[in-house]
């Protein structure tokens, strides 16, 4: 996700009433919020339409992103605009208008820093923490924080460690020992890095790396950098270039992560390679049974009879054979994360049950069950941790 | 299924039916050289006309791509073309019958068919087991061989010392093909209790009874001395082509189930 910086401001008269930097930030938040709130309204002049709004102004390395409330409006500054940060956005001011109607109308003292905390850690935060991410203490960390328990966590931690490490270290549950490297990274007392799972999906950011870039890599994962072109699984990539140590390449992965070599694909897009992969295997063992054509035919037919329901899926299609083909608007749909990994989910969930269905219908029940159980063991080991995400139970023929 | 899917194998059937009745009312007329005649003229034009079928709807597809159910219907197309050359060479060679030099000519004519149809048959088994991992491949196919090997061992043997007097050559000779149609059964069997639920089943069982009448007119050929080159033998062969030939229509029907 990485955000910089949240601000929430007064649509009327342009006074930031809540701001939160992530990162280290001299910038003045009034400056920026008198700023946005010029330039929206001269965006709305300029173009003299009622619907048409300012949505983002872009940096060169980020993004000010604008979401518009009913009376305040919101900025995020990411490096990257999608529908998922907007989103987030949009749930933080509804809570916010909810929560302090009342400075609509008049400004009062409403301690909004400390009661709105917690809404602006569970949207932009709490997600940012996973069981693998890697936690690194600041220097004089102690002046950043207050709070007594997330000290006496810090204190107790080693150094650099990830979340599961620091949980097992000191015996409590994860999902405790994640909160309080939530609070910690919101007080800034420690810096976290994103780390990288086999099933996670990276793109290089140029075509051409520098020495310095790949600098401190193990050759192996240099070489695979060509690999990590948006579709392949961090898990094929290790097993493409032969690497003996895959712990090794995650790290380097996350290394490069944060050298901004490389970037992970967005949620959506990272869902629908997982689908059109489990897609394609089933194709495949479809057609090792009935042909191409039948297959095909199954496909096709299951696709249409769902168009109505997910239109989006008749950018879904076969390539000659049995090559599954996903439009380019639909990629960049993904990419842009105008559609959610939830829709994809769904639809590509109804596909499946109404392919199998069609499937079973012609070779029967138990060579259905079995070409899946097959399906599902190719697709966890690619996807070792996001093939659980899909309902295989559900898919079954009885 | 559609309409064209779902009847695609009716008018295969409808033929099979216009060759049966009326060369069994020319025998039960007693009309043998009219019945003999007509055997021999039918059994390789369905033979021919069926293999035609066969490659007109599945052999513009190259046989290089790996969709092994297509192949499988290439390779029973272009084994009914050589069995309708089988079958001219069988009637050219009818007056040697009896002969030992008929017997293994005869049976050489028709392993090229025969060979086809094991190769569509057990490419198709294999990767359908290697899809859905139903049994080990080697004890699959070992079982594929022993079986059919052993029965017809037991059954020839048995049938030269009830009948002395047979020629030996002649089981000899004939054996291996009954061995290798038992083969091809026994997988069509294994494919078809694989997909017994579905509507594949129906050209796989259509494939399967054309592998019986076959088996029928070589076992007894093999096992009793009976003549393939009869007028029921031949009705039998003509009756298996159309069956093939439907069993390919069928499958060329789950395009458009």
């Amino acid at each position: 996700m990485q955000i910089q910086s949240v601000y929430i401001i007064k649509r009327d008269t342009g006074v930031c009433m809540y701001h939160h930097d992530f990162v280290e930030s001299d910038f003045d938040p009034d400056l920026l919020s008198s700023f946005l709130v010029a330039m929206t309204s001269f965006f709305d002049e300029a173009t003299s339409s009622i619907t048409s709004r300012a949505r983002a102004f872009e940096g060169t390395d980020h993004k000010i992103i604008v979401e518009f409330g009913e009376w305040t409006l919101g900025a995020v500054a990411a490096v990257e605009d999608t529908e998922d940060v907007r989103t987030r956005m949009r749930r933080l001011l509804d809570a916010f208008e909810d929560q302090f109607a009342l400075l609509r109308w008049v400004e009062l003292d409403l301690a909004v820093y400390t009661r709105f905390e917690r809404n602006v850690v569970e949207e932009f935060v709490r997600d940012q923490i996973a069981p693998e991410t890697q936690m690194e203490l600041k220097d004089h960390w102690e002046f950043y924080t207050s709070r007594p328990d997330v000290i006496s966590f810090l204190k107790l931690i080693p150094e650099k460690c990830t979340v599961q490490e620091a949980a097992e270290f000191l015996e409590v549950p994860l999902e405790l020992a994640m909160n309080m490297a939530a609070e910690a990274y919101w007080e800034k007392a420690i810096s976290i890095t994103e780390s990288a799972k086999p099933d996670d999906i990276y793109q290089t950011t140029s075509l051409s790396h520098s020495k310095e870039e790949v600098d401190g890599i193990s050759p192996d994962t240099a070489k695979a950098l060509s690999e990590l072109d948006g579709q392949t699984p961090l898990s094929i990539a290790a097993e493409r270039v032969k690497t003996a140590d895959l712990r090794r390449f995650l790290d380097d992965i996350a290394v490069l992560a944060h050298r901004r070599t490389v970037e992970r694909v967005s949620p959506s897009q990272a869902t629908m390679v997982l689908y059109t992969s489990v897609l394609q295997e089933l194709l495949s063992r479809c057609a090792t049974i009935l042909g191409v054509k039948p297959a095909r035919g199954v496909f096709l037919k299951a696709r249409n009879e769902m168009e109505e329901a997910h239109s989006w899926l008749v950018y879904v299609g076969l390539e000659e054979g049995i090559d599954v083909e996903v439009k380019s608007s639909l990629i960049s749909a993904t990419i842009r994360g105008s559609i959610t990994p939830e829709s994809i989910s769904e639809g590509f969930g109804a596909l499946f049950l109404e392919f199998v269905h069609r499937l079973s219908s012609l070779v029967g029940s138990d060579p259905v069950n079995s070409i899946l159980v097959k399906t599902r063991n190719h697709v966890e080991k690619q996807f070792p941790q996001t093939a659980y995400d899909i309902h295989w139970e559900t898919l079954e023929v009885k | 299924m559609s309409l064209r899917g779902r009847y695609s194998t009716i008018p295969f059937l409808v033929v099979g039916f216009l060759i049966l009745v009326p060369l069994l009312l020319l025998w039960s007329w007693g009309e043998l050289v009219l019945l003999e005649l007509s055997s021999a003229i039918l059994a390789p034009i369905t033979a021919f006309l069926m293999g035609l079928v066969g490659l007109y709807y599945f052999g513009r597809e190259s046989l290089a791509k790996e969709d092994r159910f297509n192949q499988m219907n290439v390779f029973f197309s272009l084994g009914l073309v050589l069995f309708a050359i089988s079958e001219v060479a069988g009637g050219f060679l009818g007056e040697q019958e009896g002969s030992e030099l008929f017997h293994f000519i005869f049976g050489l004519v028709q392993l090229p068919g025969l060979l086809l149809w094991a190769i569509g048959v057990l490419g198709y088994l294999r990767s359908s087991n290697t899809a859905l991992g139903v049994a080990s491949e080697t004890k699959l196919i070992g079982s594929l061989i022993v079986v059919p090997t052993v029965f017809v061992t037991v059954v020839a043997s048995v049938s030269l010392l009830v009948a002395p007097a047979r020629n030996p050559v002649e089981v000899l000779a004939t054996a291996p093909l009954a061995i290798g149609l038992g083969f091809v059964m026994c997988a069509l069997v294994v494919i078809l209790w694989i997909f017994r639920e579905g509507k594949l089943a129906q050209p796989i069982f259509l494939a399967f009874l054309t592998l019986v009448l076959v088996f029928i007119r070589i076992a007894a050929w093999c096992f009793i001395g009976f003549s393939p080159l009869e007028p029921v033998g031949r009705l039998l062969g003509a009756e298996a082509y159309v069956l093939l030939g439907a069993s390919i229509a069928a499958a060329k029907g789950i395009e458009h189930f």
